[in-house]
């Protein structure tokens, strides 16, 4: 268990907006009556950076970013299954490059769908309960990292339906898990965080060779020799409530609990004693009304802005590049009012999407000034 | 026959010694009566088919002949058979006991089980014991150690299967089903059917002689066989009908894993404990690398041999030795690390100075042992081997200095 530092007192950031980029409604779109529950930009290819996915019900829908506002429809799928109601999806692909969009819900099977040829290329089935946020491995993004309402994380290769790795058990968490991220750089790393209060930092170092393995494995994905991970390398409780969303921030963590802020921390560990160490909470990005689970953030493809909704409609735009924090930007508009469950940036940060309870797509762009 | 006319050979010289013993063994237990008739069939010939030995072999080759399943058949009050079991091995179906011989489970069932009537049938050539309740006239069995109670319970419940499970928990199972109508009804009924069914006693005569079992045997394991394959088939219908999920990962399981022999489920993956145990000892500051080595070696082998209780220790501590000989020798920091915990072990009482004087025998003279080939790929099993071997030979070395 980590302690927090004392004597290091973090940054606030003001909620006084420096607007130094300013963003307009450019459009908005009635998906359906259902919540939707997840968005996002496919980061994962450079031709489809302004692609994204949504998801909510039993429905993954596709989309594309047209310069000047508009948003076109490209693919839609149903579940079979109509009790489905999809919680996450996130982008992957094959080793050849093909694109795949991978989305989980309260059923706790992930579809892997295969875009060009508009089919389910696997249904991973393992999962005990619902799955809350699908991320994909952006170094090899073949692999896919899921959290569950079941306690353990789990790590897949959607191309050949293998699941490689269980982070649960004796070091697990002990409630549901809420948000997963893959580091940015290092392999090896993930970070995951749930109704647990803890964000648990783990290394599959010494499991990687079943990772490569997974690439290779020609027999029935079932009979794949799954590792268990029991033990995170380090567990931090900065929050003292549910975390429902974690991001890799270089070696540091964006972590959001619902208590109106979103923390930025550094996970000191001890060089020779995993499981021991320090979390030092260097800024806080303060978000006013937001203090139900479930509310994601995103950040641009560089990470140097995150866009994040509230609960009643409003979006909040922080500069990750200042210290003390400063907002860029407060987005709202008189006609959402619904909670905005998940957000989206583009590449540049110049687009944002919102996805709201009431089956709402907002677009919001930033004029470009050249 | 040869062995008999062998012994023969030594009777002379024996024939005096022993008969004033044989004349003593008259007068001693009933257990003796076997070592008494053994005595004799050595100096009378006309003793040899009374021969225990010869006796044994016989029914052996007997029980060969015969198959060595048997049907039971759990009958209610109505006499309609409730369920069919096939055992093998004349093991009894409630106490897994091994009898034998039909026999021995004839006289196993009726002594031991007797809240049961059996009625034993080879009649037709199958070895079947039909088993229903027992309803006999209350207060028939006063006086016995069973109380009386129980014989009331027992009449009343017998609308239910007298299965194995239900037989095993009699009194508590049996007791909400207390219908008094079919209580009155049944032990008439029963009483019916047990008298209607064939006694057991020509069953027993048909398997003393081989001659009238053979011919019937034929048809009999046909329908045994039919009614073993019919349960084993609608076991395995019932494995393909459902989706199987592998209890530690979740996913589902193909047929071929459900159906395969090995069980993966309950296996503890030794290179995850081994990464554990390591990462583990990494967190002690106060311990050397030779220390936390040592200390890895033996978590893994007490894992993987699982020495669990106190009486295991002596064996795990010269089977450890033998097993991580080759590193003990190499390196001295090591074997110092192995001797301390050895007297850890002696001063807690785990093991005696014996073991300990093997221990460091093995290590102080590791080429007088031929043996040398400790490589870590030895079983278990070799390592026993090798260690009465060594002992063997360990006594041999230390009789000439003494």
């Amino acid at each position: 268990m980590s302690k927090i530092a004392l004597g290091n007192e973090s940054l606030v950031g003001s909620l006084i907006p420096s607007n130094k980029k300013s963003y307009k409604v450019t459009n908005r779109i009635q998906e359906g009556k259902k919540p939707l529950y997840a968005l996002v930009f496919n980061f994962i290819d450079s031709r489809f950076f302004k692609v994204f996915a949504t998801a909510g019900g039993n429905r993954i829908t596709l989309y594309n970013c047209v310069e000047g506002g508009t948003i076109t429809a490209l693919q839609s799928y149903t579940d079979e299954d109509k009790e489905e109601s999809f919680y996450t999806v996130s982008w992957a692909c094959d080793v050849i490059g093909n694109p795949f969009v991978a989305a989980g819900g309260v059923k706790g099977i992930v579809r892997v769908i295969d875009v060009n040829n508009e089919r389910i290329h696997k249904s991973l089935l393992g999962h005990g309960d619902s799955v809350n946020e699908i991320r994909t491995q952006p170094l090899k993004p073949q692999l896919v990292i899921t959290a569950s309402k079941d306690e353990s994380v789990r790590l897949w290769n959607i191309e050949t339906g293998i699941c490689i790795l269980i982070f649960a058990g004796a070091g697990g968490h002990r409630y549901e898990v809420l948000s997963v991220d893959f580091h940015p750089s290092d392999i090896h790393r993930v970070a995951s965080c749930g109704m647990d209060t803890t964000i648990k930092i783990w290394s599959m170092k010494e499991f990687w060779t079943y990772v490569e393995k997974s690439f290779t494995w020609t027999d029935d994905p079932t009979k794949f020799p799954t590792k268990f991970v029991q033990f995170p390398v380090f567990t931090a409780s900065v929050h003292t409530n549910y975390v429902d969303c974690n991001r890799w921030f270089g070696d540091f963590i964006l972590s959001k609990s619902v208590d109106n802020e979103i923390l930025l921390w550094e996970p000191q560990l001890k060089e020779n004693s995993p499981g021991e160490g320090t979390a030092d909470v260097l800024l806080r990005y303060p978000v006013p009304m937001c203090d139900i689970w479930f509310i994601k953030f995103s950040c641009d493809i560089h990470c140097s802005s995150l866009a994040i909704g509230n609960q009643e409609g409003k979006i909040y735009v922080w500069d990750l590049q200042s210290c003390p924090p400063v907002l860029i930007s407060k987005l709202s508009h008189n006609q959402s009012k619904s909670v905005i469950r998940q957000t989206a940036m583009s590449d540049d940060g110049n687009i944002i999407l919102a996805c709201c309870e009431d089956g709402t797509i907002w677009r919001w762009d930033a004029p470009t000034t050249k | 026959m040869c062995e008999h006319d062998c012994n023969c050979c030594a009777k002379s010289s024996c024939e005096e010694v022993i008969s004033p013993e044989e004349g003593l063994l008259v007068y001693c237990k009933p257990v003796r009566f076997y070592s008494i008739l053994h005595i004799r069939s050595l100096t009378n010939r006309s003793f040899l088919a009374r021969n225990l030995k010869y006796r044994i072999r016989a029914k052996a080759e007997n029980r060969l002949r015969t198959t060595k399943s048997i049907v039971f058949k759990y009958k209610d009050c109505n006499n309609a058979v409730q369920k069919t079991e096939v055992r093998d091995n004349f093991s009894c179906p409630f106490c897994y006991m091994l009898c034998g011989s039909f026999k021995g489970l004839q006289l196993h069932l009726n002594s031991s089980h007797e809240f049961f009537e059996f009625e034993f049938e080879i009649s037709e050539g199958s070895p079947t014991v039909n088993i229903s309740f027992k309803l006999e006239e209350e207060g028939s069995h006063e006086g016995k150690f069973e109380p009386v109670y129980f014989r009331m319970r027992a009449r009343q419940l017998r609308q239910k299967n007298p299965t194995k499970k239900n037989a095993k928990r009699l009194k508590v199972s049996f007791l909400p089903m207390d219908l008094p109508s079919l209580a009155n009804g049944t032990v008439t009924e029963l009483e019916m059917a047990s008298s209607s069914n064939p006694p057991a006693a020509p069953a027993q005569s048909a398997m003393s002689t081989t001659e009238a079992v053979v011919p019937a045997t034929a048809t009999a394991t046909k329908t045994r066989k039919l009614s073993a394959e019919r349960s084993e088939a609608r076991s395995n219908q019932l494995l393909q009908k459902r989706q199987f999920y592998h209890s530690h990962t979740f996913q589902p399981m193909s047929l071929e894993q459900v159906m395969s022999g090995p069980d993966s489920e309950d296996e503890l993956d030794d290179e995850v404990a081994d990464f554990e145990d390591r990462r583990m000892l990494d967190d002690f500051v106060d311990v050397s690398k030779d220390e936390k080595r040592f200390m890895h070696l033996w978590n893994s082998f007490v894992r993987k041999q699982r020495i669990l209780a106190d009486g295991h220790v002596p064996w795990g501590c010269e089977a450890f030795t033998k097993f991580h000989k080759e590193e003990f020798l190499n390196s001295p920091a090591l074997s110092r690390c192995w001797r301390i915990f050895l007297i850890k072990l002696l001063q807690l009482g785990l093991v005696d100075p014996r073991t300990m004087n093997n221990c460091n025998l093995m290590l102080e003279n590791p080429f007088n042992n031929s043996d040398d080939d400790t490589n870590n790929n030895n079983s278990v099993d070799d390592i026993n081997k090798k260690k009465t071997d060594e002992e063997d030979k360990n006594k041999g070395d230390e009789q000439p200095p003494i």
